[in-house]
């Protein structure tokens, strides 16, 4: 047994045998030319030139079925290269200059502007080195007459394997018997990466030359959350891999009798079960768990999937389908929440020695007009097709509500004048995750829909610790008194102005605090699809004066550890409790 | 030949969409239109040249444009990249 580490790339985990494509790359052979023929070799590089161009336009048309816009909008950009003066020019003045053939000069041209692009500090331009070599492979096959060269996908469940995939070839694979993907190349923004996220498939990148060590028709277990590709698994990890996928069928089981019952104490509260979602094919696996609608979709990844920023038209597109998708359910939109541990430079932001207290946000939104108001006017129009709602992130104070609900009734008012379907009613709301917008709550009540606690955040900013430095990373502590207070004050202050409050973050996730969500008295809670009915079958058995009863004692203790170990107690006791009444049915407390 | 400068007005920047607007609007001019950000330098009738200025939303860039038609290239230049740029919504020809 080997294990071979790479970059976490697209979590789950899959045991299967490994399908190993390679591209036979075309090997450049450089010739000497008399000058008479020259001419001739230019003609030969115009004429790769028409053909690729002719190959790629036809992928255009195949691929906007396939992928969707996204596919089309890589493919377009490749059309623009084989247009280039960088890159074309180029290549024929080296024809001339060193006497040589049309495939030693392409070669050549095109290195010259990959080591340009790979000088950038930008990470988004040195991954386009992978269009550029995709057009490359292109027109050295058309000079050569070797054929398209395209890969196939495997003919049964495997993983595949790769040094790298271009962008073109994870169009052509698609995601048939593809278990997982191991890549020798790429990184967590490479389009491979970008894809298996959006598809579901565990996928590891980075493994380097090792890669070469996956042969093909042997058995390897793949894990996509640590990074790991595990050769010649010994009978143990075989085990462990498959009890991973049965325990994911055990689940899926146990959803499936949960899955149409709703949320209700046995003393009648009902709470709304609403998953989170990142792209519009995650909408299926939601309803699959029971989803009542999509509590969070975080639109940010509808933009980083993309070279480009995505427009007003294709936004509509994809929310509109995911409306569709949802066939009348609710689905709340939070803009685009930028920065942070999001930080992307293609949006404009740059590097900040404190992310988390900088230019993110709302901060980040209200200072890119157009930016926002594509993306309000794309969702006021989605919500023409359902019930939408929207919800601005990181809000502070009042004033940036304020500003925020200006601009969407600027868009409600050009929606108007242009006679574009929309609805002008639709609920706007803010997120609760900054200690000063718990604090003024009421303030903000007054003048908004609904809350969302974004848990992950008000816990680091109330306690003033950075989840990501693992010095501080103990303070992360949902049940710190400072944080409870805030939740139970900012639930009082919407209910009091008569709005609802849900939860999206990770605490609403995990069983353990799902009793203390019942107790504060919240009307949604937003989580992973796959932990709907884990969270269902807690609120099934808890009474909300049990609940509530948990919460006043929690909140009675001075500190975090005293009430994390009287919740550990609470919930131990509880559980025995429930074996002892029902042995066949103890709770899955995962 | 004519000098200007024109302030980026898309909020990605100078990527690959608003660098292939800029490029086929450039093309339909016979002037010679050279950018200049931060040292570099780009043809703007080159999607590589100008996507490698990794220039960003707000940043001003030289434009040096020279040419028969060097007026009319000038002023339909700086429009898009101040004003147009800033609607990607516009579908593009």
């Amino acid at each position: 047994m080997r294990i071979l580490r790479g970059i976490p790339a697209s979590p789950g985990t899959a045991l299967a045998r490994v399908h190993h494509v390679t591209r036979d790359l075309p090997v450049v052979v450089r010739a000497a030319l008399p000058a008479s023929d020259l001419d001739r070799e230019v003609a030969r590089l115009h004429a790769a030139l028409v053909d690729a161009r002719a190959q790629i336009q036809a992928l255009v048309v195949r691929l906007s079925a396939d992928l969707g816009p996204e596919g089309a909008a890589i493919l377009e950009s490749h059309l623009l290269i084989l247009e280039d003066e960088l890159v074309v020019d180029r290549a024929v003045a080296l024809v001339r200059a060193q006497s040589c053939n049309a495939e030693a000069a392409f070669h050549d041209a095109v290195a010259e502007v990959a080591s340009r692009l790979l000088e950038s500090q930008d990470d988004y331009l040195r991954e386009r080195v992978q269009d550029l070599h995709d057009v490359e492979d292109r027109v050295l096959r058309a000079l050569m007459g070797l054929g398209v060269g395209r890969l196939v996908g495997p003919a049964a469940p495997s993983v595949v394997a790769a040094d790298d995939l271009a962008p073109s070839d994870t169009a052509a694979i698609g995601a048939r018997n593809v278990l997982a993907f191991a890549l020798g190349g790429g990184s967590r923004t490479s389009h491979v990466a970008i894809l298996a996220r959006s598809l579901g498939i565990p996928a590891v990148a980075g493994l380097g030359a090792s890669v070469a060590e996956l042969h093909d028709g042997e058995l390897v277990a793949v894990d996509g959350d640590r990074g790991e590709v595990v050769l010649q698994p010994d009978s143990e990890t075989v085990a462990r891999y498959r009890q991973l996928s049965q325990q994911q069928l055990t689940v899926n089981a146990k959803l499936a009798h949960l899955r149409d019952e709703p949320a209700i104490t046995p003393d009648g509260r009902r709470l709304e079960m609403l998953a989170n979602i990142e792209m519009p094919v995650e909408v299926e696996k939601a309803l699959a768990c029971g989803a009542e609608g999509i509590g969070l979709l975080r639109t940010e990844y509808i933009y980083f999937q993309r070279q480009t920023i995505p427009t007003e038209a294709e936004q509509l597109e994809i929310y509109a389908g995911i409306m569709r998708g949802m066939a009348g359910r609710p689905v709340v939109f939070r803009t685009l929440d930028v920065g942070g541990d999001k930080v992307q430079r293609y949006l404009g932001a740059r590097k900040e020695s404190n992310p988390f207290l900088g230019w993110r946000g709302i901060r980040f939104l209200l200072a890119n007009r157009p930016l926002l108001k594509a993306q309000l006017r794309a969702i006021y129009r989605a919500a023409a097709g359902g019930p939408a709602r929207l919800m601005f992130p990181m809000i502070t104070g009042v004033e940036e509500l304020r500003e925020a609900r200006d601009a969407c009734r600027e868009c409600v008012a050009e929606l108007a004048a242009e006679g574009l379907p929309h609805d002008p009613d639709l609920e706007v709301g803010i997120m609760i995750e900054t200690p000063a917008a718990a604090v003024v709550a009421d303030l903000l009540a007054a003048e908004c829909d609904f809350f969302s606690f974004g848990t992950n955040d008000l816990v680091q900013y109330t306690l003033a610790m950075d989840r990501l430095n693992s010095r501080v990373a103990y303070l992360y502590q949902p049940v710190h008194p400072a944080v409870l207070r805030l939740l139970r004050d900012a639930t009082a202050a919407a209910h009091a102005a008569g709005i609802r409050v849900g939860i999206c973050g990770e605490m609403a996730s995990e069983t353990r605090y799902a009793e203390i969500l019942l107790g504060l008295g919240l009307d949604e809670v937003s989580v992973h699809a796959a932990q709907l009915p884990k969270i269902k079958q807690v609120v099934r058995w808890t009474t909300v004066a049990e609940a509530e009863g948990l919460l006043a004692d929690l909140m009675s203790r001075r500190t975090a550890a005293e009430a994390d170990l009287l919740l550990a107690d609470y919930l131990a006791e509880k559980k025995r409790r429930r074996v002892d009444a029902a042995p066949t049915e103890a709770p899955d407390d995962a | 030949m004519i000098a200007t400068a024109a302030t980026i007005s898309d909020p990605v920047g100078f990527h690959l969409r608003a660098a292939g607007r800029i490029v086929k609007l450039a093309k339909t001019f016979d002037a010679e239109v050279t950018v200049r950000f931060q040292g570099r330098v780009a043809n703007a009738k080159s999607i590589m040249g100008l996507a490698s200025l990794a220039a960003d939303c707000g940043s001003v860039v030289e434009l040096e444009i020279d040419g028969p038609d060097d007026a009319a290239a000038a002023a339909a230049l700086v429009r898009l990249i101040e004003i147009e740029l800033a609607h990607p919504e516009i579908p593009e020809g």
